[in-house]
């Protein structure tokens, strides 16, 4: 197994991380530890968001790209980080208090 | 009405509405009559006269009665070639010039009669036709003229039958039966295919583009070169497409791991950046270390941590090696880098064969980590490469040291611009290693003297184990080593027979020695003793000692103030000192591991107010300092260097000799 899915076992297991979702080129979810429905509804949902937000990026400065999203939420966070043409992500339990 | 009409040549070429007859009885020399109506009662009139009295002119009731003067005259009448009737002022529409026009010529021809006729010329088609087929008809049959060419039209003649004897027979061959055979083939599979062109993706696109094309011409020029290569090439190449799909992400899964470590994290990253114990203004002096992250790998577990240090250009990127003080529990040993970005996972990890006992980052160079080995190796390791192998090792070199490495420094790079760095070890050399091309050379610097105690003839055999080794920050030839019989020695790297100056420093191990940043002069050594002693270099004598209830096992100088200096010792606990504050007794002494740990190397961020602590479990332990552990001496107007300012405090304090104090 080389270092990416590794790191991605790692995350998998670290604490308070509830799913890990890894999405190729063309939007098939090939790594996923959530169940299928749900992780076919984030990935489809997260798809758009962040085709919506590169575009926007892209709009404001031809030569940037997002590269991370955070999107804290009440119950938890989502990360979602691409590369050229992947994307990943990673929610995660909101600690309770801060 | 009656029109009257003297005697003249008229010639009309309208059809007048004459009877032919009736015309011609009034030409008899009597005046012609226009209308029908008026001949028609001339004519009762005129046939009736006629019949009683011959030539009687009879003049109608209703013609005009004119003068004899009129009578006689002339009127001319002329004749023309225009038809009266056709239209004179026909006008058409003009679509070039977009107007009406009045036609000039206008077709004059009236038709007064049309008869057509049944002549055909005889030269003409039809009448050669009818004349071949009036000549057949003549000679009657024709059956002797099939070859005859003029005659093609008339072969179509009924078939004459016996009417007799004639059996009109006729057959029919098999229809076959009609049968539809379609043929579908399937369709090509179609996909629906949407995407947007923008500016940013046709840009992206062309230096996708620029990119493949020079890679193509690299592989072009390189196959040239070595068909071998080539092959490995190919196989590496191979593996790369198929490992595109997740190694692509790599990067993106780094980032992702670090944002969750940060987030689970977030309140210790919180307090590493802002966390101000504000409970220290009323701790008087004293402050506190607060524990940020711990660092610990599982693979790590029974290994001590033996070496810290922190890299000079990624300041949150620190190294740790692991491996066994322990004579009897040598096993593998370990070589981490971990970041503060991600603790919960070493960024590199490097297997080595024996116990790592001490290492150093090259300062300019960080990718170059030095090591040395419990077996008396040491290993150069690149961070940049991808392999787990050191790039350099001194296994096979034949000045290679035959006890434990104890301490190693990166030197600056020699005349032939070669990396080279300094080793002490326990068998009492002091060695360079320069990295020539891909193997080390050896120079043996000095050799540590043997203690008086031990008799002549064994001189050569029982070393004088050194443990620690530092250079001077601006004299970088001088160095000091401290021995395992707590005596501390100052070397050149000029003079190899002789040291120059010897410490009794401790009674025990000199576990680390260390010159101080800012001031040429002073050191600072710690021991088993339970003693830190500072020292000057001019003097045999230590300027303070300050005694710890158990064995110090490591000191360091902070890097933002010359009198700021921190020790471990084996209860776990760290002690910080201020020099410039309290010259007694330490502003903290605080635990912070747990219960039997004994903590092993301490050593300071270059940039942060962090310290990072390793202990015989194999952890790592981050803390901070509060503020009253970090305070920087105020500016004074003299003494201008860019050190002065923390030299002054430091100066003055050695100034003053505060004698010795137990």
């Amino acid at each position: 197994m080389n270092e990416a899915e590794k790191a991605i076992k790692r995350i998998q297991a670290q604490k308070g991380v509830e799913g890990v979702i890894v999405v190729n080129a063309e939007g098939i979810p090939i790594e996923s530890n959530l169940d299928h429905q749900h992780t076919l509804h984030y990935t489809y949902n997260f798809q758009q968001l962040l085709a919506r937000t590169q575009r926007m990026m892209k709009d404001l400065d031809p030569q940037n790209e997002a590269t991370l999203l955070d999107v804290q939420t009440e119950k938890n966070n989502i990360l979602i980080s691409t590369a050229k043409d992947y994307f990943m992500i990673a929610i995660k339990n909101s600690r309770e208090g801060l | 009405m009656s029109v009257p009409h003297k005697v003249g040549i008229v010639k009309s070429k309208q059809a007048p509405n004459v009877n032919t007859h009736q015309k011609a009885a009034v030409a008899k020399g009597v005046k012609a009559i226009g209308k029908k109506k008026d001949e028609e009662e001339g004519l009762d009139t005129a046939e009736g006269e006629e019949w009683m009295q011959g030539k009687t002119l009879v003049k109608p009731p209703d013609q005009l009665d004119l003068t004899e003067a009129e009578l006689n005259e002339e009127i001319t009448r002329v004749l023309k070639a225009s038809n009266p009737n056709a239209p004179q002022n026909v006008v058409r529409y003009s679509f070039k010039e977009g107007c009406y026009k009045p036609i000039v010529f206008v077709d004059q021809m009236a038709i007064h009669f049309e008869l057509e006729g049944n002549l055909v010329h005889k030269e003409s088609d039809e009448g050669r036709r009818l004349m071949a087929k009036q000549a057949e008809v003549d000679d009657g049959g024709g059956d002797e003229r099939p070859d005859n060419v003029s005659i093609k039209a008339g072969k179509r003649e009924q078939k004459l039958t016996n009417q007799f004897n004639f059996n009109e027979r006729a057959s029919q061959t098999l229809n076959n039966a009609p049968r539809d055979i379609i043929c579908q083939t399937e369709p090509p599979p179609r996909a629906n295919f949407s995407a947007t062109a923008n500016q940013w993706e046709i840009y992206d696109f062309y230096v996708e583009e620029l990119q493949r094309r020079e890679k193509s011409k690299e592989k072009h020029e390189g196959q040239f070169l070595n068909k071998e290569e080539d092959k490995s090439k190919k196989k590496i190449i191979q593996a790369e497409t198929q490992n595109d799909d997740i190694s692509q992400l790599a990067k993106a899964v780094k980032i992702i791991e670090r944002m969750v470590n940060q987030n689970i994290f977030d309140d210790v990253a919180q307090d590493f950046m802002y966390f101000e114990d504000a409970s220290d203004e009323f701790r008087g002096e004293k402050g506190t270390l607060l524990p940020l992250w711990t660092f610990q790998y599982d693979k790590a577990k029974s290994l001590s941590v033996t070496a810290l240090c922190w890299n000079h250009k990624y300041n949150d990127l620190f190294a740790v090696g692991l491996g066994s003080h322990e004579f009897t529990q040598q096993g593998g040993g370990m070589l981490l880098f971990y970041t503060l970005k991600n603790p919960s996972y070493p960024e590199f990890i490097f297997n080595t064969a024996s116990g790592v006992m001490c290492l150093d980052i090259h300062e300019h160079l960080s990718y170059l980590v030095a090591v040395g080995l419990y077996d008396g190796c040491v290993a150069v390791y690149n961070l940049k490469k991808k392999t787990d192998q050191p790039i350099y090792n001194s296994r096979a070199s034949s000045g290679k040291h035959t006890s434990a490495v104890m301490q190693v420094k990166w030197q600056k790079d020699d005349l032939d611009s070669n990396h080279n760095f300094i080793s002490v070890s326990a068998d009492g050399r002091v060695v360079s290693w320069t990295l020539v091309k891909h193997e080390l050379v050896f120079t043996d610097i000095i050799k540590l003297p043997v203690i008086d105690a031990i008799p002549d003839d064994l001189k050569d055999v029982i070393p004088t184990v050194g443990t620690s080794l530092d250079f001077h920050k601006q004299k970088e030839y001088s160095f000091l080593v401290g021995t395992e019989h707590g005596k501390i020695h100052k070397g050149s790297k000029y003079y190899s027979s002789k040291f120059l100056e010897k410490y009794d420093a401790h009674f025990m191990n000199v576990t680390r020695v260390r010159w101080n940043p800012f001031h040429p002069d002073v050191f600072i050594s710690c021991g088993w003793d339970w003693m830190v002693k500072i020292w000057d270099q001019t003097m045999k004598s230590p300027v303070f000692t300050f005694e710890l209830k158990t064995s110090v096992t490591d000191v360091a100088w902070a890097p933002y103030s010359s009198t700021v200096f921190a020790a471990v010792t084996t209860d776990g606990k760290v002690h910080v000192f201020d020099l410039n504050i309290n010259k007694y007794e330490a502003l903290c002494q605080q635990k912070v591991v747990s219960k039997k740990t004994k903590l092993l190397h301490i050593e300071f961020n270059p940039v942060h107010p962090i310290i990072i602590v390793g202990d015989d479990r194999g952890h790592v332990t981050s803390l901070k300092f509060s503020p009253n552990l970090r305070k920087k001496p105020k500016v004074t107007c003299f003494l201008q260097c860019h050190c002065g300012a923390l030299l002054s405090p430091l100066v003055d304090v050695c100034l003053h000799g505060i004698p010795r104090h137990i």
